[in-house]
């Protein structure tokens, strides 16, 4: 070019005034793109982003860990809850039984489940999917989950799906983060402050069994349930993954889980498999039994069974 | 009655049975109430509205006929579906209009006392099904899955879940599915009548 521009040398004292003018109005306009960030509904505080893993917690962080979340609930949901953390009755080992002979598929499983684990309402997260199935065989690819006729209907059956609890769980295996574990007594968990939300193992989990909060989770405030547990029940943020966890808030009492109090048929079965007198053994030694997916080699804790 | 009006009013009272068949609980109770008298016995009341009145208000003065038929008159409510072609009304209640509202046991000509006697009077043919029943196997146990120690358990006796004028229960219509965007409360799936799902941690 012939015309060249002369670089001029800039005076120090320039420098200084138009790195501070540039420098603030930059770091205006970078505050001003970051205040989505003031009203993120992640409901994440910044002390869980610094907390240890659930297994290498002593009992009074996790105090603290537990009050966290009462108060969670209380500012955004307006509820005051009761957060424990039970951990697994010795010696046992759960399992559930349920007989495809006697559901007859309406669901109230899973509108109980939804209600006493404190499930997204909008968007709306099922944890329980009930298929119907063509008698005669195990036609999954045919099946549906969408159903609003009379139930139930001629010539079909009724197989409600939930986490299996696998005592092989690809879930557990994909996981980056050790988010989620199986804990002793059998049930497969996922500590909500872990989580990434990443999805591998929802892709992994054969049973589509684990659901996603892709938005803040709403729940009409009447309508959720004080007793929770931390790695179970608690209204979970956005972005982490959620399941069925046996209602571990309920079972690590001695209580069933809703979906079996829910049950109008009688069709679930809970128990403990070390207990000799418990059905659920019964069931196991006696009756024809069928494991959903067998073939995969997860080895679940939830058995279908006909009489 | 004669028999021109027989089918007619089969037909509206079947059809009015279907058109409420969604509104209705799972499991029909019959509408009827128990009071015990001084010897202990159970004694049926039924309850139309806020009617309660004893089977023999009617039935003293009604000739006693024992042949399997349509009943057109009254008790069309009550859909007849159990032992059906062998098995009629007396096979439970007895014959003589006083005693009508009593119920007896077929074998031992015993009188029906209370539930427990129903596991009784069900058993004389569903006998595998009560020896399931004890177990925990057949039917519902509410409360607790543990099996020693201090539980409470609460155990449905057989006409709690079926009736004995038709033990299938009619097809009802399911809750809302995935996608639906709809959701029931405790109180509609019947889990809040069991122990309370909202943490009853005992």
């Amino acid at each position: 070019m012939s015309k060249e521009k002369e670089k001029e040398n800039i005076s120090r004292r320039d420098f200084l005034k138009k790195s501070l003018v540039y420098g603030a109005a930059g770091a205006g306009l970078v505050g001003l793109a970051a205040t989505p960030l003031l009203d993120r509904d992640t409901g994440d505080s910044i002390k869980d982003l610094f907390q240890k893993h659930y297994t290498k917690l002593t009992p009074e962080e996790l105090r603290v860990i537990l009050k966290r979340v009462e108060e969670k609930a209380k500012t955004q949901y307006g509820k005051d809850v009761h957060v424990t953390d039970d951990k697994a009755m010795e010696d046992v080992a759960f399992a559930y039984a349920l007989n495809l002979d006697i559901c007859i598929g309406c669901r109230k499983c899973v509108h109980a489940c939804v209600d006493e684990n404190n499930q997204s309402r909008h968007p709306e997260i099922q944890w329980i999917r009930v298929l119907e199935l063509d008698k005669g065989g195990f036609n999954i690819e045919h099946s549906k989950h969408d159903y609003k006729h009379e139930v139930p209907q001629p010539g079909k059956f009724y197989m409600p799906v939930q986490c299996h609890q696998c005592e092989n769980p690809p879930c557990v295996r994909v996981c980056p983060t050790k988010a989620t574990w199986q804990e002793p007594d059998g049930i497969t968990v996922v500590d909500y402050n872990w989580c990434i939300g990443c999805r591998y193992c929802q892709a992994a989990c054969p049973y589509y069994a684990r659901r996603f909060n892709f938005a803040k989770p709403e729940i009409p405030t009447e309508e959720i349930n004080p007793e929770q547990a931390y790695l179970g029940n608690q209204i979970r943020p956005t972005g982490v993954i959620e399941k069925c966890t046996f209602c571990i808030q309920r079972t690590r009492k001695g209580l069933n889980p809703a979906c079996l109090e829910a049950c109008p048929t009688g069709a679930r079965k809970f128990g403990d498999l070390n207990d000799q007198r418990s059905p659920v053994r019964n069931i196991l030694e006696d009756k024809s039994v069928y494991i959903f997916k067998e073939e995969l080699g997860t080895i679940p804790r939830f058995f279908y069974y006909f009489d | 009655m004669n028999k021109t009006y027989l089918i007619p009013i089969l037909l509206v009272s079947i059809t009015v049975l279907f058109l409420t068949a969604g509104n209705q609980e799972l499991f029909e109770q019959p509408p009827r109430v128990h009071t015990v008298d001084d010897n202990g016995e159970v004694i049926l009341k039924l309850k139309k509205a806020d009617w309660i009145y004893d089977c023999n208000d009617c039935h003293k003065d009604f000739k006693v006929r024992t042949n399997a038929r349509h009943l057109v008159s009254e008790h069309q409510q009550l859909r007849y579906d159990h032992i059906k072609g062998e098995k009629w009304c007396f096979f439970c209640h007895f014959e003589e209009p006083a005693k009508r509202n009593r119920i007896h046991l077929p074998e031992k000509n015993e009188i029906y006392r209370g539930p427990q006697d129903m596991i009784k009077l069900c058993s004389q043919c569903h006998g595998k099904k009560l020896q399931e029943w004890k177990t925990g196997l057949h039917g519902k146990v509410t409360g607790s899955w543990l099996t020693y120690g201090d539980v409470k358990t609460e155990r449905k006796t057989c006409e709690q879940c079926h009736s004995p004028h038709h033990p299938r229960s009619l097809p009802v219509k399911p809750f809302p599915g995935p996608g639906d965007g709809d959701y029931k409360k405790s109180t509609e799936t019947g889990a809040a009548d069991n122990n309370k799902t909202k943490g009853n941690g005992s």
